[in-house]
């Protein structure tokens, strides 16, 4: 696909919740001491937030978009659209979470609302669909509402998936701007690689669902409510396609990496993002991580970097570069000017 | 040859004497899924060779990994 371009339309607020339960990695019970801190050393992961029982994606999203819409001053009936992406709904399978969202965050019956089941990619794909839908001119303002619990999808014996990921929600306010610089985007798909990281239960055509732990081949007890991640697999989809990607959309943007002031991406593993960096040519200062202290954090991953690392930083003619990668398999990114985004302080229930 | 080693023996944090082209690498105390990565993350600096796992499935020493690298790449 070639690039796409989406004029007149800007990120103009953005903000991020945390659930407040901050485990540390040597504290979950499934590393020596030893082993922790080489976990932490290659994934640059030391904590990260675990949301209680009770606590929602869609809770974190929401608790993210009221603070938005508080901050900001935006008026609930101007908003057009919310879309809301997540892969921990509230329900397996119907209603749509995404539909609830418009009626607890008070917005009009006009707004139209939907979810999007997307994981790592997905706010690039949410910004992606939010600047579609703002080339319509009877459009105005669309929330994109990204957030995962995915700690609560991961068997405690599995040490590559249990440290690693955290739970967040986040607030996105897209809106028509006239004078904004386009957006610019290039988006992938390649559900071949679908086996490497997936949940089983819900999957239609499997019969036997077992909420008990079992012994899996790759020797880790894990039930079918529990994702599965091949880690080499999906270092090896990381490595060899997301910096040609983003070497791609620099390229037909006329820019090189030197013209991008940050290298935002979603927060996989340190090891992996710094390969990717090298990748392109960018120096450490260029490649915000938030994942010390959140660690993977799903969809909400590039929004909570932005929140926590870059509020104070940014300057309207700054460049940003998104990248969202993974689950799926799925990549997008994005080019485009930081503008007068507001970005709200973290903020955790 | 020996930057192999070196290159393997740096990804798992063991001394170079410890490494030897016969050594079955999953049975390393060290072995897990990060060491997966770092070892990865290392052959593909040295290399550029990305190992799929339908083939590290059937690479059982580190010799088998030095023959997958110098054929692919």
């Amino acid at each position: 696909m070639s690039v796409l371009e989406y004029p007149r339309v800007a990120i103009t607020a953005l903000s991020a919740c945390v659930p407040q339960n901050e485990m540390q990695v040597v504290d979950l019970g499934i590393f020596t001491p030893e082993q922790a801190e080489k976990f932490s050393e290659t994934t640059g992961i030391i904590s990260q937030r675990r949301a209680l029982p009770g606590v929602t994606a869609s809770d974190l999203c929401f608790s993210a978009a009221e603070k938005l819409l508080n901050e900001t001053g935006c008026d609930r009936s101007s908003i057009d659209g919310l879309i809301f992406i997540s892969q921990t709904h509230d329900f397996y399978s119907m209603p749509s979470t995404g539909v609830s969202l418009q009626n607890r965050l008070g917005l009009p019956k006009t707004t139209f609302a939907f979810d999007s089941n997307l994981g790592c990619s997905g706010f690039v794909y949410g910004l992606f669909m939010a600047a579609s839908f703002l080339q319509n001119p009877s459009l105005r303002k669309i929330l994109l509402l990204c957030g995962d619990t995915i700690t609560k999808t991961v068997s405690p014996s599995d040490p590559a998936t249990y440290p690693l990921f955290g739970d967040a929600g986040s607030a996105a306010l897209i809106e028509r701007a006239d004078n904004a610089t386009p957006m610019r985007f290039n988006l992938f798909s390649d559900g071949s690689g679908w086996k490497h990281l997936y949940i089983r239960a819900g999957n239609r055509n499997s019969e036997a669902i077992s909420r008990e732990p079992y012994l899996w081949e790759d020797g880790v007890m894990r039930s079918d409510f529990d994702i599965f991640m091949d880690g080499l697999e999906i270092f090896n989809f990381s490595i060899s396609q997301v910096a040609s990607a983003i070497r791609q959309l620099l390229e037909a943007c006329g820019l090189t990496s030197a013209d991008v002031s940050y290298f935002v991406m979603h927060q996989a593993n340190k090891m992996m993002l710094n390969l990717i960096r090298k990748g392109l040519k960018a120096g450490p200062e260029k490649l915000p991580l938030s994942l010390p202290q959140f660690g993977n954090t799903s969809s909400a991953s590039i929004p909570v970097t932005l929140v926590t690392q870059l509020k104070d930083r940014l300057t309207p003619q700054d460049k940003l570069m998104l990248s969202g990668f993974g689950v799926g398999l799925s990549w997008a990114n994005c080019i485009l000017e930081a503008g007068n985004i507001k970005l709200i302080p973290l903020m955790e229930i | 040859m020996e930057k192999f080693l070196e290159i393997v023996a740096d990804a798992l944090q063991k001394d170079l004497e410890e490494v030897h082209f016969d050594d079955k690498f999953r049975d390393y105390e060290e072995w897990d899924s990060i060491a997966v990565l770092s070892l990865g993350a290392a052959i593909h600096t040295e290399f550029g060779v990305l190992i799929p796992r339908n083939a590290y499935d059937n690479l059982m020493t580190l010799d088998d990994i030095r023959v997958y690298v110098e054929s692919h790449k």
